[in-house]
């Protein structure tokens, strides 16, 4: 029965895209409790290693300690708040803030202090860099910010089960692939999450995928979403050549060859799995209308040259499909301020929209209200 | 590597179809589903927007041929709404008009 105030099969109201309020308690409720990707275990394998990114704006190190230990830290130093370390690399023994050279043990204890004597006020015992959460699943690193958050291990429900023949800790993994949009973050993972949009925003794709097999299934904390591809080769030179050359990693799943798979992990994370490569695709969000995004390319390392020309091919139709994607996002923000807009409907594929917005609803009170 | 060319556009016509239309005729006895199937997938791969509408037109032909009922009915349906939806592409008027007319006033030749 349908009653007043129904949400079911519906967006999230306008407002939730253009809200500070929205937005501050999405970083509060959404990202600051969710076990967020950071990094591949390959980016923190040797002792030392480290990675840097943020949550919610929130600055982590993610580092290898000496005793082989993954430990997550904030990467903000104690002293005047100077971000410690940046990108990647090695802090074999220590962490030094470039700033002013505070000093702190792997383990986020403060270990040294220039000019030590100097200050009146300083209880080097007490200061340590905040911990965080952090685990490992499936080669893919993640870290989560508060304590009342569910073990890493159930949180995805079922994936681990279907992200493990992947075997993603063995891909060689590139460096990361930054860029930005002025979008909200959520205008973004509405349009990943959705192939209703194909047929009208990216027809090379539907010559290439079977549309009418394109099909998402939300899982706990994610949503999977398989686009086998047709059968027939397509009439456009490149996409025929990638459909030609392309010959799955060494080890890729057999149930996976026919398809580019795509996954969402909640939050913000994407995971592209073309058979010739795999792709992260991390969104920051960096304000209300701005986000941040960094993606990363994961191939088995064959440098053969067919490899290297089908991941050209693959990485350039994906560019292209993205350009669409940043067009027809530039126009939904747009539109999302309309004084005339309230909110949307959704068809069934756009189930793993519903799903996400239905996490939102759950994670972030008020959200729903127009 | 392949924009959204004015040729291009008209493939945003076809999912529907190609996921109803196939099964519909069949079970209408006016169609063999792989065949069916495999025509529109040509289309889709190397089609244009006057085969695709040829083919529709054929389908509508076949569905005069068909039963009244619901898959009748429901085939209709799907075909209508390709009327519909074209003039975002071309003139209603001039090219499909009188053939969304007709499927508006179709009635049944033979049950």
């Amino acid at each position: 029965m349908s009653v007043a105030g129904d949400t079911r099969g519906k967006t999230l109201p306008a407002r939730a895209y253009t809200s500070p309020e929205v937005y501050e308690a999405e970083m509060r409720e959404v990202f600051l409790k969710a076990w967020n990707f950071a990094c591949h275990v390959s980016d923190v394998s040797e002792p030392g290693a480290y990675w840097t990114t943020s949550i919610a704006g929130e600055p982590v190190a993610i580092l290898r300690d000496r005793d082989g230990q993954l430990r997550a830290l904030s990467n903000v130093c104690r002293h005047r708040a100077a971000r410690i370390l940046s990108g990647e690399g090695s802090c074999p023994k220590v962490l030094r803030c470039p700033y002013h050279g505070w000093t702190y043990r792997q383990d986020g204890q403060l270990a040294a202090v220039p000019e030590a004597r100097g200050f009146e006020n300083l209880d080097r015992e007490a200061v340590k860099l905040p911990q965080f959460r952090v685990g490992e699943l499936c080669g893919l690193v993640f870290v989560c910010m508060s304590d009342e958050t569910e073990p890493l291990d159930g949180y995805f429900g079922d994936l681990p089960d279907r992200l493990a023949p992947l075997r993603l800790a063995e891909l060689q993994a590139s460096p990361r692939l930054p860029n930005g949009y002025d979008h909200n973050w959520k205008v973004i993972a509405d349009n990943y999450l959705e192939g209703y949009h194909i047929p009208v925003g990216h027809p090379g794709l539907l010559r290439l995928l079977d549309y009418k097999r394109y099909l998402a299934t939300p899982g706990k904390n994610h949503s999977w979403i398989d686009g086998p591809f047709r059968g027939k080769p397509s009439r456009h030179y490149q996409e025929r050549l990638y459909q030609r050359l392309m010959r799955p990693m060494a080890g890729f799943p057999e149930d996976l060859r026919g398809s580019w798979t795509y996954v969402h992990l909640w939050p913000a994370t994407f995971i592209d799995i073309y058979p010739d490569q795999i792709d992260t695709w991390q969104l920051f969000p960096a304000g209300l209308r701005r986000t941040r995004t960094e993606a990363r390319v994961y191939h088995s390392g064959s440098n053969a040259l067919r490899d290297r020309l089908v991941r050209r091919i693959n990485w350039r139709f994906n560019s292209k499909v993205m350009d669409e994607d940043v067009e027809l996002c530039d126009m939904v923000q747009q539109g999302l301020e309309s004084r005339t807009y309230e909110r949307g409907v959704l068809n069934r594929n756009e189930n793993a929209v519903l799903a996400f917005h239905d996490l939102l609803r759950a994670a972030v009170p008020g959200i729903d209200e127009p | 590597m392949s924009p959204i060319r004015p040729d291009d556009r008209w493939l945003f016509l076809t999912p529907e179809v190609e996921r109803e239309v196939p099964e519909l005729l069949a079970a209408l006895g006016q169609g063999d589903l792989e065949q069916e199937r495999r025509r529109i997938e040509a289309m889709i791969h190397s089609g244009t927007l006057e085969g695709w509408f040829a083919y529709l037109r054929d389908c509508r032909r076949r569905l005069e041929q068909a039963g009244n009922g619901e898959r009748a009915a429901r085939l209709r349906a799907v075909l209508l709404e390709q009327y519909l939806l074209v003039p975002a592409l071309r003139e209603d008027e001039d090219n499909d008009a009188p053939e969304r007319r007709r499927l508006e006033e179709l009635e049944w030749t033979s049950r």
